[in-house]
């Protein structure tokens, strides 16, 4: 097991630790743009640091201190301008360098604005998000991996805050066993729970799960049995690969196996085709600001010219419990409600000194060793893995597993044009419950919608020792 | 995991995440005699330092590409509960 130093080393990200300047060697994304079509200003917190992001009124957005040097008033409150933004208080103005431009106060020739600048990080916007870079200059290009800037894609932008350290989610990604009992035979519970399913079935394959016919259509179908072989996981050049053989599969002939499910490092996983982005930003060392990238084909009547501030956002809730401490089923019933309790019922940030790992958990083992190797890179005054600075090899970002083959990917399992994951117009796992363009497609064919998400009368973490 | 055929020489990663390079395995195969190489983990030991492990604390090659149980219980319907 981990040391309590060690998972000191991995989790806390605040400025001046490891973890933290790994993480600001990377640009993170921290808002939609079209979140600024009705507000100008977000509160913003990113590596332990609070900041605010707006956008002025020539369109420039700007990352700057959440306090204004005066007198420490929070910039939320603060009015756009036609350039930067200004200090509600006394009328302080500063640019998205945060150089003060104006301090109406003050004497007319007075050479104190020149003199103050607030703490301020470049941002740059792609495929609707606004993305932060707080690191040493210069700065890494973009990333411009696929799903952000392919032509014809539609996208929408799914996010929330979850209660717990940031790398307790990223090793969920690193596990694919978790999908057959928490996304498979758990999920199966939790739907019999709702009552969509008669019995949930069993783990080894030998009594399937039975419908329960008097329950009516329901939003969701009961997923795949997935039934693991075996497991592993290789490193790639943007990081590590998630390799699954699967039960009815020829080891050889498996997809899953042979290309495996890309993990992007340091926070990014892909979904399935990796057309899916779901990015995993500390805010602090027990906040994580959780990111639904989505990026689909067109279905019938959506629009795939979207402007960047016309890409939807739309807010993912928390699963908890009810007044009496219970879990509350309909929140459960679909991937991201299942993974939001589980990561979060580990802890705040999750005591790895008291945590038994076995041979099914080799995919953590290799991202703690990769991230232990890539901080101790940065370190030496090296350049960790995963930065882009060639423009030429940024164009486009192409992601191998998807890619590699469409034509043999074509005939196994989902790929990026084919739209096979969204059943009946909604996606069955993930954040595609609270997604609006899927709820507005279910409506237009008629699809069943999901229920009304319960209210939660205190959060997982609160009710969960770690 | 299986030690069932590597050879003295390999090197192997714990669970704990250390790599150690295998000397022998007991005749059994449940027992590997180890040297520490790069100790990553939380082990209470230093690099270089020789160990005696059950095999089940071994999770796998060291290399790139890191397998798992070559087959899971849930498949094999080999359940202890």
């Amino acid at each position: 097991m981990l040391t309590q130093e060690q998972n000191d080393r991995l989790t806390l990200v605040g400025p001046g630790t490891p973890m933290g300047e790994l993480m600001r060697r990377y640009w993170q994304p921290i808002a939609g743009v079209s979140e600024f079509n009705e507000n100008p200003t977000k509160a913003i917190r990113l590596l332990g640091e609070d900041l605010v992001l707006y956008k002025d009124e020539s369109g420039t957005f700007g990352l700057i201190d959440a306090s204004c040097a005066h007198r420490r008033v929070n910039m939320l409150w603060g009015i756009p301008e036609p350039k930067g933004l200004r200090c509600p208080y006394h009328g302080w103005l500063y640019d998205e360098t945060g150089q003060c431009l104006e301090m109406p106060a003050e004497p007319a020739n007075s050479t104190f604005p020149e003199r103050v600048q607030l703490k301020a990080y470049p941002v740059e916007t792609l495929g609707g998000l606004v993305f932060a870079y707080l690191g040493p200059q210069p700065a890494p290009l973009l990333p411009h991996y696929y799903p952000f800037v392919e032509e014809g894609r539609v996208r929408s932008i799914g996010w929330t805050v979850v209660t717990c350290n940031w790398l307790q989610i990223m090793e969920n990604s690193l596990d694919p066993i978790h999908a057959e009992y928490l996304h498979g035979y758990f999920s199966k519970y939790a739907l019999q729970r709702v009552g969509l399913l008669k019995h949930r079935g069993d783990i080894y394959g030998k009594r399937p799960p039975e419908e329960n016919e008097d329950f009516g259509p329901y939003w969701r179908k009961a997923g795949r049995t997935m039934r693991h072989i075996s497991a592993s996981t290789s490193r790639f050049e943007h990081g590590i690969l998630k390799h699954r053989w699967l039960e009815g599969e020829e080891q050889e002939e498996s997809i899953g196996w042979r290309y495996g499910h890309p993990i992007l490092f340091p926070n990014l996983e892909s979904g399935t085709g990796g057309h899916d982005f779901q990015i995993r930003v500390p805010m602090d060392d027990t906040h994580t600001y959780y990111v639904y990238y989505q990026s689909h084909w067109p279905r019938e009547g959506e629009n795939p010219n979207q402007r960047e501030d016309e890409i939807p956002v739309y807010h993912v809730p928390i699963a908890g419990v009810d007044e009496w401490g219970q879990p509350i089923w309909e929140q459960l019933d679909n991937n991201s409600g299942q993974d939001h309790f589980a990561w979060t019922s580990q802890g705040p940030r999750t005591r790895r000194y008291l945590e038994k790992l076995g041979q099914s958990d080799i995919g953590i083992i290799l991202f703690r060793r990769m991230l232990l190797e890539q901080m101790q890179i940065m370190e030496d005054g090296g350049e960790p893995m995963n930065v882009f600075r060639d423009p030429a090899k940024n164009d486009i970002i192409w992601i191998p597993f998807d890619r590699m083959d469409d034509e043999v990917i074509e005939g196994k399992t989902a790929i990026p044009k084919n739209p096979s994951r969204h059943v009946e117009g909604m996606s069955t796992g993930s954040s595609g419950k609270f997604n609006t363009l899927n709820l507005e497609y279910a409506k237009r064919i008629g699809a069943p919608l999901p229920p009304p998400f319960p209210k939660s009368a205190k959060t997982t973490v609160e009710v969960s020792p770690g | 995991m299986n030690l069932e055929g590597i050879e003295a020489g390999t090197r192997l990663v714990t669970v704990s995440g250390d790599v150690v390079e295998l000397l022998s395995v007991s005749a059994d195969g449940t027992t590997a005699s180890v040297r520490f190489v790069d100790v990553l983990g939380g082990a209470d030991v230093a690099e270089g330092d020789e160990a005696s492990l059950p095999s089940e604390d071994i999770a796998t090659v060291d290399g790139n590409r890191f397998v798992g149980p070559g087959r899971t219980s849930s498949y094999t319907g080999d359940s202890r509960a």
